[in-house]
Formats: structure tokens, sequence, C-alpha cells
């Protein structure tokens, strides 16, 4: 097997990264591992976690960041962690932490998007690229924009790291450190076939805000069709400002239309001056529609289905799942389902502030990367595999 | 833009101005919401583009949009190009196969799933399955078993499939790790490989077998051919001197050598040339060198242009052999032309030798041939002047008993006279000085005359002699001839008693088939003329006969049969007798034996053979072979066989002047003696001197005779040959004076001697002269003056 799956619920840290280093080793007895990423739960004592990793992993490079909830081999999880391996023969990842996200314009992308290039080498085979990025900083759509401007047509995903709902400090590990305000961007190169994607269950309803006051740089909406944000969206939900929750954000998502697609627009919070802080930018003059929901697990089950054929047996998922998704499951109580659907299709990942698809910062997806083990139905036909 | 506004109802019903206030109030702060909504939209419209974080999600959102849309597109071109890629495939004549990185065949055309006899099913199993259809593929082949494993990446192996399909599987390793396999039919391919490689196969065994060594080297001196010759002799494994350079089979000396020859073909001139070497067994040999350039021709325009020669052929023959032979037929032709010459010598030397010995054996020869001549000569002369004077005698005398005396002398005298022709002749033949002279004629005359001659002799001895008459001609010597049937016929009077027979005649053919015509009396004689080119004539008696050891000895000289019939014949003879005589005159010539040897050495002088058949006391047949000729017809052969029969009158010649040459006096006594019975005048002279002295003015005879061998060498033709000059001139000053006849006698009888007296138109009569002869000859010749 190229990719090694193991999680720890032990609160230790030390004990933790025992757990997950033994366990990954041991799998990897015949491959060794050439990198790790890891998702840990923003409740761990990052400092010593980071130390415990750095020293049970030595000389392995070891990515990750913090999560709104992890999901593992059990599905949706809390208070732990999850960690990958990936086997040396069959991946080659390069990575590069950038701290000056407010800095990241499209010369210092391409600087990046060369270096990561370089250091991935010459495996043979295809490359994406994955991006954990600091879930508060809101600086995803300028880094993520300039990002794909380097990127050209390599694939794309990621995640926006989270903290367990406290909307204080998100954090990402490089090199034996957790750091905010900054972004990890990694270069997989695989032998395996893969396939990026993204899925939402959502669909457009007939009620429509537009947004009339804004703070762009802190995502606040003040006004909504020139009323209070708060007021106007619950006004729309016919529910008082004090009844908004995450839960209802989760439910009752807005979303912008940007050509054909609606693109979700997740409220955050609720601030005392009626107020709404949003999980995204927000502009004056945004038409929000007021979207409803579908089936989450059933478009899952669905994209993911439909990925398979192309990939063979999948052997790993990773899933940037948003936080408000972990929500909407928790509310409908189909997190059994949940946990079925993502051990068939061998998901791990972790709950986000934001998705990250092909340089669009998303909200309320399910989005990641799917890896195959490549044993397709053959058939006879030229049409090749991946996407 | 439809909005879900909270709008109040516009029910305006309510009269009251409070109510209306309240409405106008609702209304104006819904229009500053809708300005500010309105206002809020144009802001968003105008601001699109600027570098908000929204405007960056925005911009993202649409490029994101855009790329989708681009995919699709592509996607749908790509689905459409991988489709012609498909059709172009499975239209491929090639089989072709795709495998992926772990082995699993991803794709196929219909040519690779026919050609491997695979089914789409069987090669679509999803497991890593690109060994096993290997094998399959490879037992499809027929190729050997390991072959799989044989076929790394970027290779190729060909193999026959059973019908008769020559394909090639190739595998090709993609940078993708994934891995190609193409099945080609290479059948003709394969069948003009094959062709080529066998021509290439016989170029090789042609030139590996010819006796020469061949290689060739390009422009750099380095082997790119050399044929089994030329690996042999430099002791080179087979082949491996292609690529290497020359350096490689001479070593820097000889190449010092050869340097010079290999400017010259480099620069385009061909070159021959000899030179040693060593071959690999270390012996030296002379190899005569060929060096032909390579001229790459190539055509600029019109011109055809040498370049610089690409190489040059090399043809080597090993000429030692050649070279020594040569040398060995030079020394061969040398002592040849040496031999040739002492050979020469030794031959000139013989012939030298034999020269001289021939010389020796004419001298001898003439010696012995001038001893018999003179011995005859000298014997026969008293004989011949004793038996002129005996005949003389004989005429002078008329006592019937001096007569009686004179017959027994003239009897004895003959009897003498033939036993010294007898010994004359043997010694002739001994000596090997016997002349033959072939001439035509009849045999019947001859026959006649031989039988008349011994008719008395068989009258005495009481014996019947008789002659079968035949009128064929036979060419032989008449005189050898007649001695050998003399011989014959007085044998065989002698030998048979008195009453006996003898009979001659002649028959056609051989002897041999005559004697069987003997002993088949009955058989009519004619039976054989086809044969009768060949006369046998033959002499049977009645005798005594001969007995059968004894017919081999006979005819050897001084051999004689004695026998009780002898004495009884010998007694005989003397009663018969009237004279009483010591020696009987036959017994003169038995007493020697020597008949019938001269008969066999004249028969084989003559080519005649001669045969004998004989039975004791029944008699014997003597036969004579000889050829027959046609009859010619001839006055004078008739003549000459007249002459001896013809006895002419006594004095026939009164008044006859003649004169006598010789310089025997006791010849020239008896001769005058004789010619003067005849009535003839005779001056006679034993030499030229004396005869002029003689006849004085006598200008000329009626007759000359002269004796061939005169005193002092003088010759009786020079004698004649000078008086005929006399007689010339007196036949021109008197009239009545004419050329005498001239008559040469001579002891010697040879050829050359009568051609010059008939060139001279002399005559001739031999020594010893017979009176009847004599006197016949001259009734010719004085008969023709008395005639003028």
């Amino acid at each position: 097997m190229p990719v090694f799956r193991s999680s720890t619920n032990l609160r230790d840290p030390q004990l933790a990264a025992a757990e997950l280093t033994s366990s990954l080793l041991a799998q990897a007895a015949a491959e060794p591992i050439g990198f790790v990423l890891f998702f840990c739960a923003a409740d761990y004592a990052l400092p010593e976690l980071a130390d415990a990793l750095k020293n049970s992993f030595a000389e392995v490079q070891v990515v990750g960041c913090t999560t709104a909830g992890e999901i593992s081999q059990v599905g949706y999880a809390d208070h732990s962690i999850v960690a990958l391996g990936f086997a040396r023969g069959h991946f080659q990842v390069a990575s590069i932490c950038v701290t000056d996200l407010a800095q990241f314009d499209l010369i210092k992308a391409q600087q990046v998007v060369e270096q990561l290039k370089r250091q991935a080498g010459a495996v043979s085979g295809q490359t994406f690229v994955m991006t954990l990025l600091d879930g508060l900083s809101a600086q995803e759509e300028l880094v993520l924009l300039a990002l794909e401007s380097a990127l050209g047509a390599i694939p794309h995903f990621g995640g926006s790291a989270g903290d367990n709902h406290q909307l204080r400090r998100t954090h990402l590990y490089f090199q034996g450190q957790f750091y905010t305000q900054a972004a990890v961007m990694l270069m997989f190169q695989t032998t395996l076939p893969f396939a990026v994607f993204s899925t939402q269950h959502l669909t457009a309803g007939t009620d429509k805000l537009v947004v009339t006051s804004a703070s762009p740089q802190s995502r606040v909406v003040h006004e909504l069709n020139a009323e209070p944000a708060a007021l106007a969206y619950a006004d729309l939900l016919g529910l008082s400002v004090a009844e908004l929750d995450a839960t209802v954000f989760a439910l009752n998502p807005l979303a912008v239309r940007i050509g054909q697609e609606y693109y979700i627009r997740s409220i955050q919070k609720v601030n005392a001056d009626l107020s709404l802080t949003f999980y995204c930018a927000m502009a004056n003059g945004m038409v929000l529609t007021a979207m409803q929901p579908g089936d989450m697990l059933a478009d899952l089950a669905n994209k993911l289905n439909q990925l398979t054929p192309a990939l063979g047996l999948p052997l790993l998922t990773i899933g940037c799942d948003c936080v408000l998704r972990k929500i909407e499951v928790a509310k409908l109580a189909l997190a059994e389902p949940a946990a079925e659907l993502f051990q068939k299709f061998k998901v791990l990942g972790f709950n986000t502030y934001g998705e990250h698809f092909n340089g669009v910062h998303l909200n309320q997806t399910f989005t990641g990367v799917m890896l195959g083990d490549g044993n397709l139905l053959a058939k006879p036909s030229v049409t090749g595999h991946g996407n | 833009m439809a909005t879900n506004l909270n709008l109040p109802s516009s029910n305006v019903q309510a009269a009251d101005a409070s109510a209306l206030a309240q409405e106008l109030e609702l209304l104006r702060a819904q229009n500053a919401k809708l300005k500010k909504i309105n206002q809020a939209l144009i802001e968003r419209v105008e601001a699109a583009g600027s570098a908000s974080p929204y405007a960056a999600f925005q911009h993202a959102a649409t490029l994101s949009e855009q790329v989708r849309e681009r995919t699709a597109l592509q996607q749908q071109a790509l689905a459409q190009k991988s489709l012609l890629l498909q059709h172009t495939v499975d239209n491929l004549a090639q089989g072709v196969a795709l495998a992926d990185p772990s082995g699993v065949f991803q794709l196929w055309n219909q040519q690779f799933s026919q050609l491997t006899s695979l089914s789409d099913e069987q090669l679509a199993q999803p497991i890593f399955a690109e060994q096993l259809l290997l094998q399959s593929v490879i037992a499809s082949l027929c190729l050997p078993a390991g072959t799989a494993q044989d076929l790394v990446a970027n290779s190729a192996v060909t193999g026959a499939v059973v019908d008769g399909k020559v394909l090639t599987l190739a595998r090709y390793q993609l940078s993708d790790g994934s891995t190609l396999f193409t099945l080609t039919d290479v059948s003709e391919q394969h069948s003009y490989t094959e062709t080529l490689r066998a021509s290439e196969r016989w170029i090789r065994t042609i030139t590996d077998h010819i006796p020469a060594m061949i290689a060739y080297l390009d422009a750099d001196l380095c082997f790119r051919f050399t044929n089994q010759g030329y690996d042999d002799f430099y002791g080179v494994e087979r082949g491996a001197l292609l690529g290497m350079p020359i350096s490689a089979v001479h070593q820097a000396s000889a190449l010092v050598q050869l340097q010079p020859h290999f400017q010259k073909v480099l620069a385009g001139q061909s070159t021959v040339f000899e030179i040693d070497e060593n071959n690999s067994a270390g012996e030296t040999r002379c190899l005569l060198k060929s060096y032909v350039p390579n001229l790459a021709s190539h055509f600029v325009g019109d011109l055809k242009q040498d370049t610089q020669p690409l190489g040059f052929f090399v043809l080597i023959r090993d000429i030692t052999e050649r070279k020594q032979s040569s040398a060995a037929l030079q020394q061969a032709n040398l002592m040849l032309e040496q031999r040739v010459l002492e050979r020469t010598q030794a031959l000139s030397e013989v012939n030298q030798q034999l020269l001289q010995a021939k010389k020796i054996a004419e001298q001898a020869n003439q010696s012995k041939s001038q001893f018999l001549a003179a011995i005859s000569h000298d014997l026969l002369q008293p004989l011949n002047a004793a038996r002129l004077f005996n005949a003389t005698l004989a005429e002078q005398t008329s006592n019937a008993k001096s007569l009686q005396l004179v017959d027994s002398t003239a009897r004895s005298l003959e009897n003498v006279a033939q036993l010294l022709a007898t010994l004359v002749d043997m010694s002739r033949l001994e000596a090997g000085v016997q002349q033959v002279e072939l001439s035509k004629f009849s045999l019947g005359r001859l026959l006649q005359d031989l039988v008349a001659e011994a008719q008395p002799q068989a009258h005495q001895a009481k014996v019947t002699l008789r002659l079968v008459s035949t009128k064929l001609w036979v060419q032989s010597d008449v005189t050898l001839l007649s001695r050998i049937l003399r011989n014959l016929l007085s044998n065989a009077i002698r030998y048979t008693p008195a009453g006996g027979k003898i009979l001659v005649g002649v028959r056609r053919g051989r002897a041999s088939q005559a004697e069987s015509l003997i002993r088949a009396t009955s058989r009519p004689s004619s039976a054989l003329g086809s044969q009768a080119s060949w006369l046998s004539v033959q002499v049977l008696d009645t005798g005594v006969g001969i007995a059968e050891d004894d017919q081999a000895i006979i005819f050897q000289e001084f051999k004689r049969l004695v026998r009780p019939t002898l004495q009884k014949q010998l007694e005989k003879r003397q009663a018969n007798s009237e004279v009483t005589s010591k020696l009987p005159s036959d017994l003169a010539n038995d007493g020697l034996g020597l008949g019938l040897a001269i008969v066999k050495k004249t028969a084989a002088l003559l080519g005649h053979a001669v045969h004998v058949r004989s039975q004791l006391a029944r008699g014997s047949v003597f036969s004579v072979e000889l050829p027959q000729v046609h009859q010619i017809a001839s006055v004078a052969a008739d003549k000459a066989a007249q002459l001896s029969t013809e006895l002419l009158l006594l004095k026939p010649f009164a008044g006859t002047h003649i004169w006598v040459v010789d310089n025997d006096l006791a010849i020239i006594t008896a001769m005058q003696a004789l010619l003067t019975q005849w009535g003839c005048s005779v001056i006679s002279a034993q030499s030229e001197r004396e005869l002029l002295s003689l006849i004085k003015d006598d200008p000329s005879p009626d007759l000359l005779i002269v004796d061939q061998q005169l005193a002092d060498g003088e010759t009786g033709t020079e004698l004649a040959k000078a008086l005929s000059n006399r007689f010339t001139n007196a036949a021109a000053k008197h009239a009545n004076v004419r050329i005498p006849p001239v008559l040469v006698i001579s002891a010697e009888n040879s050829a050359d001697l009568r051609a010059e007296l008939a060139s001279l138109r002399f005559h001739f009569l031999p020594k010893p002269v017979a009176p009847v002869k004599l006197k016949a000859l001259m009734m010719n010749l004085l008969g023709q003056v008395s005639a003028k």
C-alpha cells in the first residue's frame, strides 16, 4: 500500500505522537514513508505536540494544521489527531510555508511554484497541489488567486485551518513548528491515479438579499437590503435575531451567483451591532441568494462514486469538509451514515473554515482529492484515466 | 432583480391622514432603502475588477468557471481525438497493445487480438496479466521458451505462426511506466531478408571457396571484409579482422613496403605487385597482390565526378608454386636443349660411323664383286677357248672315233662350264651382288624352251617329260627364273627312275592352295580364277620322293640325300653310257648339292616363294609362286626366244671382214679359227695399238668384235668409240663404206654395261661365248648389212 492511515484520541502530545508514529511505521514496514500529513484538534498543547512530532518522525517531513473537527477512520471526530503517511516509492511531496500572506502576490506565487517543482523533482506521474491556510487570516482569496495564476493547469485543492469554533487562532505545522497567519503549500507528485474534486448539496431558492453595507477587509456585512444584516437575515428566516446560531447558519446558507454557479458565503457569527461576520470576502452590492439544503450525504456519495471508475479502488480520499457541514450532519443525526460513506471511500481529513478549489475560496463544500489503486476495469478504449 | 423586501401593502383605503402620513413615511423609508440598495448594486457593478478580497474571489470564481468551460471543451476535443486515435489504431496493419505500469492491458486494437488469438475479454482481465499474455503470445508465435524473459524493454523478437506468417513482437517502455507492444506481420520482409541472407551466404560461400585471398579495406585502412582464404593465410579467426586496422596482419616493416601501394590505390589508381610474405605457418610465400580502388561516383548535373576512393579491394594470389614451376620449367628447358645438343652430337657420330661402315661394306662388296668377276673371267676365259678349239676341232675332224671324242670333250667342257656357272651363280647369290632385272614375258614360251632343252636329258634317263602349255605372262627375271626351273627340272629328271613321269604346268593362285588342288585332283582349276594374280609353276614327278624330315634340309647348301636309289641311278647311267667315264657329266653338278640351295636363294632374291610337297616312293611337287601380268605383245621378245633354237648353216659369212680385239691370245686364236671356219677374213689384235698397226689403211671392217676387259685398263667400249670416229670419217669419204656394227664380249654382264652399250648401239654377248649364239647374232647383224 502506498498510503497509510492512522489516528489517535490520546490527549498527551507525546503519547499521541508515539501512537501515530508506531502505527504508521508498522504499516510501512515494506515501504519507507517519505511524507506525513496530519490534522489535529486545536485544543492540543501545540508546542508540546510540535516537539513530540518532531522527535517521533525525525527525518520524515511532516506538515499539518489545526481543525474544526477531524475525519478519522471512524468518521467525524473531535479532539483527536489524524495522520497520513505517504510511501516514498509513490509520492514525492514538496512543501513550502508562506508566512507573509499579505505580501503574497503573483510574483511570489510564481517563485513558490518553481521552488515546489524543483523540490518535487523528476518522479514520474502526475502532480496536484494542496494548500493549508490560516482560516482566520482573511487572506484566502488574494493568496489563492495569485497561486492559481502561477499554477496554471495543475489541479489544486485545500482547506483553511480551524480552531474548534473558537474563532481565535488557527495554526499550521511546518518543520517542527506551528504558525499562524501563514500558508503551507504542498506539491504532490504521484504515480497513483487521482482526482481533485469539490461538491456541495445546496440549491438556489428565490429570496435575495443585497449587501448594502460591508467592510470587505474584515468580512463583516453591516446591512442587507439597507437593514441591519442580522435583522434582515433573521426576518428572511422568520426568526428572531437571538435565535441565530451556527446551526441556523449551516442549514440556511446564503450564496452568491457568479456565472452559472452559486458560491456559498457562510456566516461565521452575529455581531453585537446586528452585523454578520462571514467566512469569506464580502462586498457592497453582492446579491445573496437564500439556498435550500439538499441531501448532503447523497450528494457526496454520488460525487465519490463518479470518480471511482477512473481511479480504481480508493486508497485514500483527503477531505476538506466545511465545519458547517459537520454541524448539519450533527443536527440531522447523520453521523452514522456519514461515517459509513467515509469508510467506503477511505476518507480522512478535517473540518475547515473554508475550502480551496482551483484557486477559488469556497464555503460549505466537501473538497478534496481521491487516490485510487489504478487497478481499473480495463476496457478497450484509449480514453486515459485521471479527472 | 426580484427582491423579497418586506414592503407594506398598498392598502390605502384608510382615509385618515395619520394613516396616510404613516404610509407616506413607510414609502419614504422604503424608497430610502431602495436607493441604498440601488447605490450598493451600482457600487458593486462599478467596483468589479478592484483589488478587494471579494473582487479576488469573484475573479477566481470567474476564472474557475472559464477553466471549467475550457476543460469541458478540451475534454470533448480529447474524446474526439481519442475516437480518431482508436480508429487509427484499429486500422493499423500492426497489432498494438498498451499495458499500464502494473502490467494490465489498457488498450489494444483488433489486429492485436487477431494476431494473438486472444479475445477482448481475455485481454481485459483486470489482473496483472502482461506476463500471462506474453506467454500465450509467445506460444502462438512459436517462439522458443524463455523468450518472454529475453524480451526486455525496447527489444523485439521474431517468430513464425502456424499459418506461415512471420510476426515480430516488440516491446517499448514508455516514460510514464506503461509498456507498448506491437505485433508486426513481417512475412514479406522476412522472406526478403531470408533471400538477402541466402544470397549473402552464397557470396560468402563463393568468396570463401575462391582459391585466393580477398579483402576490402576502407580509406582508414581498416578491414571491412575478408574471405576464408585471407583469414587462413594470416592465421586469424574467421571474421576477427573486421573493423581491425591493417596493422593487425602486417608488421611495421611490412607496412613500410606496402605504404606506397596504399597511397597509390587511395589516390584512385589500381596497383598490382609481387611481394614475399610469411603465412601463419611461417612459410615464405610469394604473393601477387592487386589493389583496386572503390571509387564512389556521384553526379553533379550531368557530369560524373569521381571522389576520393571509399576504400579498396584486395585480391591476393599465392603464386609461389607457379613461380617455382616456372623456374623448374626454365631449368628443364635449358637441360633439354643441352640434352638435344648432346644427342644430336651422338647421333651424328653414329651416323658418321654408319657412313663409315657403309663405305667399308660397299668397299667390301665392291671388292667381292670384282673378285667374282675376275674369277669367272679368269676361269671362263680358258674354258671358252677350250670350247672354241673343240668346236673347231669337231668341224675339222671327219674321223668317227675322233668325232666321238670331240663330242665327249665338248660335253665335258659344257659340264665344266655349267659347274663353273653354278659356282659363280652361288657365289653371286652369297655375296649379294646378283642383280635382278625384272621384265614381263610369256611364261609359256619360257617353259617350252626349258622343257625342250631338258628333253634330251629326260630321254636319256628314260623319263617322260611333258609340259602343259600356258598363255600366261609373268613378271620376273628371265635368266634367274630359268635357272630356278632348270634346276628343278634337272633335279626331277635325276631323282625319277626310268619309266617315271615328269609334268610341268602352271596353276593359278598360290602354291599352298595349288597343292591342296593337287590332292583333290577332281577339282577344276578354274575355281581359283578369282585369285589369278598369282601363279604357281609346278614341276611334278613320280620320283623317289623326299621324307618329311628331309624336306627342310634339301634347300641347304652342299646337302644331298644319299640313298640306295641314287646308287641305282648311278649304275643305270653307267650302264646306259656308251662311253666309259669315271665322271659322268651330270654328277659334277650333283656332287656339289647346290641345285636346290640356288633355287631357294634365287627365288628369295626374286621374291618368289618355293614350296615342296613330297611322299617317299610316290614323288614330289616343287612349286614356284610368281605374280601374273597381262600379256604384252613384243616381237623382240619372240625373236629372242627363238634364238636358241635356230641354227645356221656352215660358212654363211664368206667374204665378211671382221676385226677382233682381245687381250687373251688364246681367245683371239680360238676366235680367229672359228670365224675363219665360217668363211670370214679376220684381223685380230691384243690391243688398240696392235690393231691400228695391223689395219693400216683399211678403213673399216664389216663387224668389230672387242673384249670389254683389255690390258692396261683399256675397255672394249672405249676402243670401239675411238674407232667409230675413224669409221664415220671413212663413211664420209667413201660412199661404199658403211659404219660397222660393234659386238662387245664380256664376262661382266651388268645392267650398267648393257645400258652403256645400248646407248652406243653396241651389241653384246656374255663370255664364254657359245659359238651358236655368236653365229646367230652375226647372222642377224650381217644379214641386215647384206640386206642393204
